[in-house]
């Protein structure tokens, strides 16, 4: 079976490092993180995944465009195991993330999947900051990964402002989420969980069950979480050999299909 | 996306391998040592009712687990019943820990009474954190003494910098009642350098890997720096899958031998060394 995981993280956090237990409480402790590609590739190849979405932690330590770069360099050093994700910030102070320049620099550098960080980067991810951003991503389909570790707000009112945005849950913490994304999952379409996080006992089931095999994306949230836990909890999840191939690489193969740049 | 060819898992353990290949680990039952039952106010479990756990135990091959139902710990009117109902309708799925509020222990001499009787029980279960009240206070001084005298377990909730349950109190309470096994809760997030020194150097502390046994490298570290032989799995099933951890020990980098100390081999000998030390009590 393939596997793509969707959500890796390359590069040193200012302070190592910072894990999301849940919403709005984070644990300070030290993992082993991957200072560049290659050593993220290394843990890929042990654990026999095919290939990665990769983010730069330089993206939240430093600024977004500094970090957006490293992640595109590491990218398009690997060969095609690493795929590049970059995080926005609001046009109105910087216009390189206007659709108009930010669109044609992610076609040239290979990126096709985009992060925001409103709360880190203090704005806020609504249409009175980010218009038309947020709207011409909504129509490129292309998807957009939200964390709710500074509290799930956010993430509601964005999807209520932008109901067909193409969203991507990701570093959500270890405890059940299901009341906070159950919702969304019956509300928005084309609203994902990525599921590195999901350590709830039966959940990947349950949400098969009720939404679907085609919301959840595998990821592992590297390096909150060692690739292997996420891996094993849905190799062994109980669900068909083809939900389980879809989860593993095709539900993002058939997103990053639907991007149009 | 070009990719065709997919890499062959560079991971040789041989277990890793196995659990790949069929989704679970059939030549090596899990032994989960840090459990609870039920539902909880926070969280949505959809594995939280007893038969469903069951089902789940089967279905991953868990041999049996040791647990403190929610019941148990958050109302003080239900006390223990639940768990005592458990271990009698599953004895040979189920072991327990008595858990003790310190708000309620005007009725624990009556329970500790009692305690001898019950087969399954194999030590007791703090949560300070949730209870407000610090594992050093002397409220909990009988439990420490009965303990001590039957070599039981206990597993108490620990957290780094914590007021109620910081690694140095496991320590201090190690060192004065050497016949207990204590068992770090979650190895102290925020604080896990310090708990492994704490279970490296005490022969009666032991690390257990519920949460932080996620992250990346530390169940190496923990390895590495206190042996495999003082690490016990644990996930707070239901509310986590026993195969995620499971996924994180496998995948961890140690060797096979390593991984069936901290799966079953240490929670085998720990569980067992109550149970003959109370069978030679009568």
């Amino acid at each position: 079976m393939r596997f793509i995981d969707a959500s890796c993280a390359i590069g040193y956090r200012t302070v190592n490092y910072e894990i999301v237990n849940h919403e709005r409480f984070y644990v300070q402790e030290r993992v082993k993180q991957a200072r560049d590609g290659r050593e993220l590739i290394e843990e890929l190849d042990f654990c026999g995944i095919d290939q990665a979405v990769i983010s730069h932690n330089a993206m939240i330590d430093v600024d977004p465009g500094y970090g957006n770069k490293l992640a595109a360099a590491e990218a398009a050093g690997s060969g095609d195991r690493l795929l590049p994700s970059w995080a926005i910030a609001p046009p109105v102070t910087e216009p390189e993330y206007a659709p108009s320049a930010l669109f044609p620099a992610m076609q040239a550098a290979g990126v096709k999947l985009l992060r925001a960080y409103p709360a880190r980067n203090r704005y806020m991810l609504g249409r009175v900051a980010m218009d038309p951003l947020l709207g011409e991503i909504s129509s490129l389909r292309i998807p957009l990964y939200l964390s709710p570790s500074e509290g799930w707000e956010p993430i509601y009112q964005v999807l209520q402002e932008y109901p067909d945005l193409t969203v991507i849950l990701t570093n959500y913490g270890l405890w059940s989420h299901a009341r906070l994304t159950f919702p969304l999952l019956r509300a928005y379409p084309n609203f994902y969980i990525e599921t590195g996080d999901m350590q709830t006992a039966g959940e990947i089931r349950e949400i098969c069950r009720l939404f679907g095999p085609e919301r959840l994306l595998f990821g592992s949230g590297f390096p909150s979480n060692a690739i292997g836990g996420p891996l094993a909890a849905l190799r062994g999840s109980g669900i068909s050999e083809e939900a389980m191939s879809a989860i593993a690489s095709g539900n993002l193969l058939r997103l990053l299909g639907e991007v149009v740049l | 996306m070009s990719r065709t060819g997919i890499p062959e898992m560079a991971n040789r353990s041989r277990l890793a391998q196995e659990f790949m290949e069929l989704g679970r680990l059939e030549s090596l039952p899990i032994i989960d040592m840090h459990t609870h039952m039920g539902p909880f106010y926070g969280t949505y479990l959809p594995e939280a009712p007893l038969p469903r756990m069951l089902a789940e135990m089967e279905r991953e091959n868990i041999d049996w687990i040791v647990s403190a139902p929610h019941s148990a710990l958050f109302d003080p009117i239900a006390g223990n019943r639940e768990i005592v109902a458990a271990m009698a309708d599953h004895p040979k799925k189920i072991y327990g820990y008595y858990t003790v509020n310190p708000h309620y222990s005007d009725r624990i001499n009556e329970d500790l009474a009692e305690y001898d009787a019950i087969d399954n029980y194999v030590g007791f279960k703090l949560l300070p954190d949730y209870h407000k009240y610090p594992l050093t206070g002397d409220r909990f001084t009988p439990i420490y003494e009965f303990a001590n005298e039957r070599g039981l377990l206990l597993l108490s909730h620990t957290w780094g910098h914590s007021r109620y349950n910081p690694p140095g109190m496991i320590a201090e309470l190690a060192v004065k009642y050497p016949n207990i096994r204590f068992l770090m809760g979650h190895s102290a997030p925020g604080e896990t350098d310090y708990a492994i020194e704490v279970a490296a150097s005490l022969p009666n502390v032991y690390l257990e890997l519920c949460d932080t046994g996620r992250l990346n490298g530390l169940i190496a570290k923990m390895v590495r720096e206190a042996s495999s032989e003082k690490v016990v799995f644990g996930t707070d099933f239901p509310w986590y899958d026993p195969h995620y951890m499971l996924g994180s020990v496998l995948f961890s980098g140690i060797d096979d031998r390593e991984i069936s100390n901290i799966v079953h081999d240490n929670a085998a000998a720990l569980v067992g060394g109550v149970l003959q030390r109370k069978a030679k009590r009568g």
